[in-house]
C-alpha cells in the first residue's frame, strides 16, 4: 500500500515544492501535476542517443529506477513493517543510493561532455561528505532507541528517554541537511536553474532525452520520497496505531516536508560551490554532536 | 585425502619445473607452464573443497632434523578457505598469463616467469598449511622470494628494478620481525609446531605488535603498505592480481593464526590498535587512490583500503573477543573473512582487465586513455563489473564483507554502550562512510576515464579479446555475482573457519551469530534478486517503447557549442580535485597552474602531483636522520692506518682502565 503511494504520490512532492515558491514569489505557478504531465510527454517522445555513449548510457534509468524501486521495498510506513525488514536494513537502503549514484555517474562521463564530467565530480565530491553524516546520525539512533532495523527505529521515536529527546532534534536537522544535498535542492544546488556550471544533479542528465529522462526524473523523484519518509519517520514521532490514520499522517507530513522545503528555497540563495563542503560537514558535526549527548 | 591431493598439487609443480628445465622449444614451455598451474589449482581446490565440506581438519607429520622444525602441515576450515580463494585466483590468472605472455619471443624469460610462478603458487599454499614454525618461515621466504623475482620481470626497465629493491626490503624487513616473532613463541619448545605455541598474556602485547608489524608488511597495513604501490604496476598484470588477489592475504592469514594462539583473554588494546590501524589505512588509501594516474597503482591503493577494512573487521573482531561479546567478535570476523575471499577474487579481476588495458594500448597513465568500451567492449564490461563491486555496492560481493562490518558495529554499540565502545563504532563507522563514498568516487573515475567518454590521446589500440585474454574475467565476474547474491550459501563455510579458529567461543553465542547472518544475508540476496528482475523488466519494457519511438543519434550535448573535441572532457585529474582540495592540509598535493592571457585566457593548465602522505611524514624523515647520523659518523673512518691503530691503542687503554677499576 504504501509502496502504491510512493510510486504514484512522489512526483507530487515536487508540484507541492513548485506551488509554494510560486506562492512566495507571487505568482500563480504550475499546475500541481505538471510532473506528471511532463512524464507523460516524455515518454511519448523519441530519444537521442550521443555518438559517444555506450551501453552504460542506455543502463542508466533502468539502473536508477531499479534501485529506487528496491529500495521502496525496505522502506516502511513510519510505525509498520516494510516489505522486507532485517538487522542492519538502512546501510543496505544507503549502498541502493550509492548504486543510483554510481550508475547516473558512469552514465554522465559516459558522454564524454566536459559538463556532465564537472557535475559527477561534484556529484561525489558532496556524497564524500553527506555519507559520513548518515550513517552517523543513524548510528546514533540505533543507539539511543536501540533497534536494529527501520521498522525498529522509524516506529516510535519518543520511546527515547525524556533527557535525551535533544538528540532528535539534532538528528532532524543533520538528516534534513543531507536530504537537501541528495536531492540537489538549494542551498546545495538549484534545481530550476539552466546555467549548466552551476547545475550539479541536472548537469549530469543534460543528454538523457525521451523515456530515458523521464526515467531519471522519476528515480529522483523517488528517491526524494525515500529520503523525505526517512525525514518524517524521526521529525514527526506522533503514532495512532491505527494504520489509515497513520498512513494519512504520514501523507500530510510529506506535504508540509515539501512546503518546508518550497519556501527555504524562497528565501535562501545557493550557496558558493567552496561553502558547500562547511555546509555538509555542519550536518556530520550535528550528528556528532548528537552522539555527544547520546554517551553523557 | 584433503593433504594427498595438495601432495599431488606441489609434486605436479616440482616436476612441471624440473621439466621445463629440458624444454627447448617456446610455445611448449608456455603450454607447460599453463597447464602445470591449471591442474595444480585444481588439485588444490579438491583439498580445499574437501576439507570444507568434509568439516574435518586433515594433517600429516613428519619428524625433520632442522633444528625447531618439523614436516607438519595442517589443513582446517581457516587454511582451507584461504587455500579455496588461492586456488581458484592461482589458476584462471595462469589461464590469463597464457595469453599475456603469447607474444614474449624469449625462451628464457619465459622459462623463469613460470618457474617463478611456480615457486610462488606453491610458496603460498605451504604457508597456508604449514603448521611449524620453520616450515612456516621457510614458505613464507620462498613466496616472498618467488613474487620478488616476478615482479623483476622486466627487469631491463629502470623503474621495475626501484620497485623490485623496495618489495625486497620492504618485505625482508617484515620477515625479521616475523623471526623475532616466532623465536620468542618458540623460545622454551624444541620443535616450534603451531598447536604448541600459546603465550601468556604477560609477553601477549608485544607479540602482537610483533605480528602486526611483521605480517601487517605483507598485507599492506599504513605506514608498512609502501612497496604495494611501488610493486604492483612493476609486476606484470596476471602477478599483481595474483599478489594482490592473495598473497597481501597471507599477512591476514598470519595475523588471525597469532590471534587464535592467545591464552587467556585479548587485551582491550589489540583491538583499538588494529581498528586504528585499519581505518587509518582505509581511508588515507583511498585518498590516494583518488589521487593517483597510472592505473595499476590506483589498483594497488585500492588494495590497501581493502586491507583496512579488513583490518577494522579484525579490530572489531578482537575488541569484541576482549570485551567478552561473542556476537560482536564473530561477526567482527566474519566479515575480515568475507572481505579476504570477496576482495581477492574483485581485485584480481581488476587487474586482469588492467593488464588488457596495458597490453592494448602500452600506457598506464590515465589521462592519456579514454573511450577504451569501443574497442575492447567485454574487457570494459567486466571491468566496469568489478569496479561496481569493489566499491562496496549490493548486489556484488564487495558488499557482503562492509555489511557484516556494519552489523558488528551496530551491535557493538548496542551491546556494549560503554564510552570505549560507542568511540570505536565511531570510527569504524566514519571510515566506513568515507571509503564506501570515496570507491564510489575512485572507481567511476577509473572505469569512466578509461572506458568511458572518447579517447584523451591518439592511441593505436590493439585489440585482444579473445580466448585465454577473456575468459578467466569472465569467470571472475561470474563468480563475483553469485557470491554477492548468494552470500548465504557460503556463509556457513566463512562462519565455520571463525569458529573453529578462535578461542573461547560458547555455543550459545555462535548460534545466535548464526541466527543473526541467516537474517541478513539472506534477505540482501532476495534484495539482489529484485534488484536484477528490476532492471531486466524494466529493460524489456524500454525496448517494447522505443520500439515504437525515432532514435537518433547526435553528438553529445555541450550547451551549443558546435566543435567538441576530446581533450574537452573532463580528466582524471579534475575530477578528483574538489576531494582531493578538500584534504590539502593532509595530503599536500602538488599543483601546477598556469594562466596566460587576462580576462580571456590564451592558454591555461592544471596540473598536480601526489607522493605518498607516509613516505612523506615517516620514511623521509627517517631516512634523512639515518643518512644525518651516518654522515657524521663517517667522520670517523679516516682511511690512514695511524689513525686507527691510535683507535686500537685508546680501546685497549679503556679496556685496561675498566679492569683496573673493577668494573666487571
Amino acid at each position: 500500500m504504501s509502496l502504491l503511494l510512493a510510486l504514484v504520490l512522489s512526483p507530487f512532492l515536487l508540484g507541492i515544492i513548485v506551488k509554494t515558491k510560486a506562492f512566495f514569489a507571487g505568482r500563480k505557478g504550475q499546475p500541481l501535476l505538471q510532473f506528471y504531465y511532463d512524464m507523460v510527454k516524455l515518454l511519448q517522445k523519441g530519444v537521442v542517443y550521443s555518438s559517444s555513449t555506450t551501453i552504460v548510457f542506455r543502463l542508466s534509468p533502468w539502473i536508477a529506477l531499479a534501485t529506487t524501486g528496491t529500495a521502496l521495498c525496505i522502506l516502511p510506513l513510519p510505525g509498520y513493517s516494510g516489505w522486507i525488514s532485517f538487522p542492519g536494513d538502512f546501510f543496505v537502503l544507503f549502498a541502493l543510493l550509492a548504486v543510483l549514484r554510481f550508475s547516473l555517474v558512469s552514465s554522465a562521463l559516459d558522454t564524454g561532455s566536459s559538463f556532465e564530467g564537472m557535475g559527477a565530480s561534484r556529484e561525489v565530491f558532496f556524497s564524500f561528505l553527506a555519507e559520513p553524516a548518515l550513517l552517523l546520525s543513524f548510528l546514533v539512533l540505533s543507539f539511543s532507541l536501540e533497534g536494529y532495523s527501520l521498522k525498529e527505529l522509524l516506529s516510535d521515536p519518543f520511546s527515547i528517554r525524556a533527557e535525551k529527546t535533544v538528540v532528535l532534534y539534532f538528528i532532524s536537522v543533520s538528516l534534513f541537511i543531507v536530504l537537501l544535498a541528495e536531492n540537489a535542492r538549494i542551498p546545495f544546488d538549484d534545481p530550476n536553474t539552466h546555467l549548466e556550471l552551476t547545475m550539479i544533479h541536472e548537469v549530469m542528465v543534460l543528454d538523457h532525452s525521451g523515456p530515458d529522462l523521464a526515467g531519471i526524473l522519476y528515480s529522483s523523484a523517488l528517491k526524494l520520497w525515500i529520503l523525505g519518509s526517512l525525514w518524517v519517520g524521526i521529525s514527526i514521532p506522533w503514532r495512532w496505531g491505527n494504520y489509515f490514520l497513520d498512513l494519512f499522517v504520514f501523507l500530510g507530513s510529506m506535504g508540509l516536508l515539501a512546503v518546508i522545503i518550497g519556501i527555504i528555497e524562497s528565501i535562501l540563495a545557493r550557496v558558493r560551490m567552496i561553502r558547500v563542503s562547511h555546509a555538509l560537514s555542519l550536518a556530520t558535526v550535528l550528528s556528532g554532536l548528537a552522539l555527544l549527548w547520546t554517551i553523557g | 585425502m584433503g593433504i594427498l591431493l595438495l601432495f599431488c598439487s606441489w609434486a605436479l609443480l616440482g616436476s612441471g619445473s624440473l621439466f621445463l628445465w629440458f624444454l627447448r622449444n617456446k610455445n611448449v614451455t608456455h603450454l607447460i607452464g599453463t597447464v602445470t598451474v591449471l591442474l595444480s589449482s585444481l588439485f588444490t581446490l579438491g583439498g580445499a573443497l574437501w576439507v570444507l565440506i568434509g568439516g574435518k581438519p586433515e594433517e600429516f607429520y613428519l619428524p625433520w632434523n632442522v633444528p625447531f622444525g618439523a614436516i607438519y602441515l595442517h589443513i582446517d576450515l581457516l587454511s582451507a578457505m584461504f587455500l579455496l580463494v588461492l586456488s581458484v585466483v592461482g589458476g584462471l590468472c595462469a589461464l590469463y598469463s597464457y595469453g599475456y605472455f603469447s607474444s614474449e619471443q624469449n625462451h628464457r624469460a619465459l622459462e623463469r616467469y613460470w618457474l617463478f610462478y611456480f615457486g610462488l603458487f606453491g610458496g603460498i599454499s605451504l604457508v597456508f598449511t604449514a603448521y611449524n614454525g620453520m616450515l612456516f618461515l621457510l614458505a613464507w621466504e620462498g613466496m616472498s622470494i618467488a613474487s620478488f623475482f616476478l615482479v623483476f620481470h622486466e627487469y631491463n626497465k629502470e623503474e621495475v628494478r626501484k620497485a623490485g629493491w623496495v618489495y625486497l626490503i620492504a618485505t625482508h624487513g617484515g620477515t625479521a620481525f616475523l623471526l623475532l616473532l616466532f623465536g620468542i613463541l618458540g623460545s622454551d619448545l624444541e620443535v616450534c609446531d603451531f598447536n604448541a605455541f600459546q603465550y601468556p598474556a604477560t609477553v601477549a602485547t608485544p607479540i602482537f605488535i610483533l605480528a602486526c608489524i611483521g605480517f601487517g608488511t605483507k598485507a599492506g597495513f599504513m605506514p608498512l603498505h609502501v612497496w604495494l604501490p611501488e610493486a604492483h604496476p612493476a609486476a606484470p598484470s596476471p602477478v599483481s592480481a595474483l599478489m594482490s588477489g592473495v598473497m597481501i592475504k597471507t599477512g591476514i592469514y598470519g595475523l588471525i593464526r597469532v590471534i587464535s594462539w592467545s591464552e587467556g583473554g585479548i587485551p582491550l588494546s589489540w583491538g583499538i590498535l588494529c581498528i586504528g590501524l585499519g581505518s587509518v589505512t582505509g581511508v588515507l588509501g583511498i585518498l590516494h587512490a583518488l589521487g593517483k594516474k597510472d592505473l595499476k597503482e590506483i589498483l594497488a591503493y585500492s588494495s590497501i583500503e581493502n586491507i583496512g577494512i579488513i583490518g577494522m573487521g579484525l579490530g572489531i573482531g578482537l575488541y569484541g573477543m576482549s570485551r567478552s561479546l561473542g556476537i560482536v567478535a564473530l561477526l567482527g570476523f566474519t566479515s575480515a573473512l568475507f572481505h579476504v575471499i570477496n576482495h581477492g577474487l574483485l581485485k584480481s579481476s581488476l587487474f586482469l582487465s588492467a593488464g588488457t588495458v596495458l597490453h592494448a594500448t602500452h600506457t598506464r597513465n590515465i589521462e592519456e586513455l579514454g573511450g577504451l568500451w569501443k574497442k575492447l567492449p567485454k574487457t570494459g564490461a567486466l571491468f566496469g563489473l568489478s569496479s561496481f563491486g569493489i566499491s562496496g555496492l549490493p548486489p556484488l560481493n564487495g558488499f557482503v564483507g562492509e555489511f557484516t562490518l556494519f552489523l558488528a558495529v551496530l551491535s557493538l554499540s548496542l551491546q556494549g554502550r560503554t564510552i570505549l565502545d560507542i568511540l570505536m563504532s565511531f570510527v569504524v563507522l566514519i571510515a566506513l562512510g568515507f571509503i564506501g563514498a570515496g570507491s564510489v568516487a575512485c572507481f567511476t573515475r577509473l572505469f569512466g576515464v578509461v572506458f568511458l567518454g572518447e579517447p584523451r590521446k591518439e592511441i593505436k589500440v590493439r585489440v585482444v579479446e579473445g580466448g585465454t585474454w577473456i575468459i578467466p574475467l569472465y569467470i571472475l565476474g561470474g563468480l563475483n555475482l553469485v557470491l554477492g547474491m548468494g552470500s548465504i550459501g557460503i556463509a556457513p563455510l566463512v562462519f565455520g573457519a571463525v569458529v573453529s579458529t578462535l578461542p573461547g567461543i560458547d555455543y550459545h553465542t555462535a548460534l545466535d551469530t548464526v541466527r543473526i547472518l541467516r537474517q541478513t544475508l539472506f534477505p540482501l540476496g532476495v534484495l539482489g534478486l529484485i534488484f536484477l528482475s528490476l532492471a531486466f523488466l524494466l529493460s524489456r519494457i524500454w525496448n517494447w517503447i522505443l520500439k515504437r519511438r525515432s532514435i537518433g543519434t547526435s553528438p553529445t550535448w555541450d550547451c551549443g557549442y558546435i566543435l567538441p573535441s576530446s581533450r574537452m572532457q573532463y580528466t582524471a585529474s579534475s575530477f578528483s580535485q574538489p576531494i582531493l582540495r578538500l584534504f590539502r592540509r593532509l595530503l599536500h598535493p602538488t599543483e601546477f597552474f598556469s594562466w596566460e592571457g587576462n580576462i580571456f585566457p590564451r592558454t591555461a593548465s592544471y596540473a598536480y602531483t601526489m607522493y605518498d602522505v607516509i613516505v612523506r611524514i615517516v620514511y623521509e624523515p627517517l631516512f634523512r636522520t639515518i643518512t644525518k647520523i651516518a654522515t657524521r659518523i663517517h667522520g670517523l673512518q679516516e682511511g690512514r692506518n695511524q689513525v686507527y691503530i691510535l683507535y686500537i691503542a685508546l680501546t685497549l687503554i679503556i679496556l685496561l682502565v675498566m679492569f683496573l677499576g673493577g668494573i666487571p
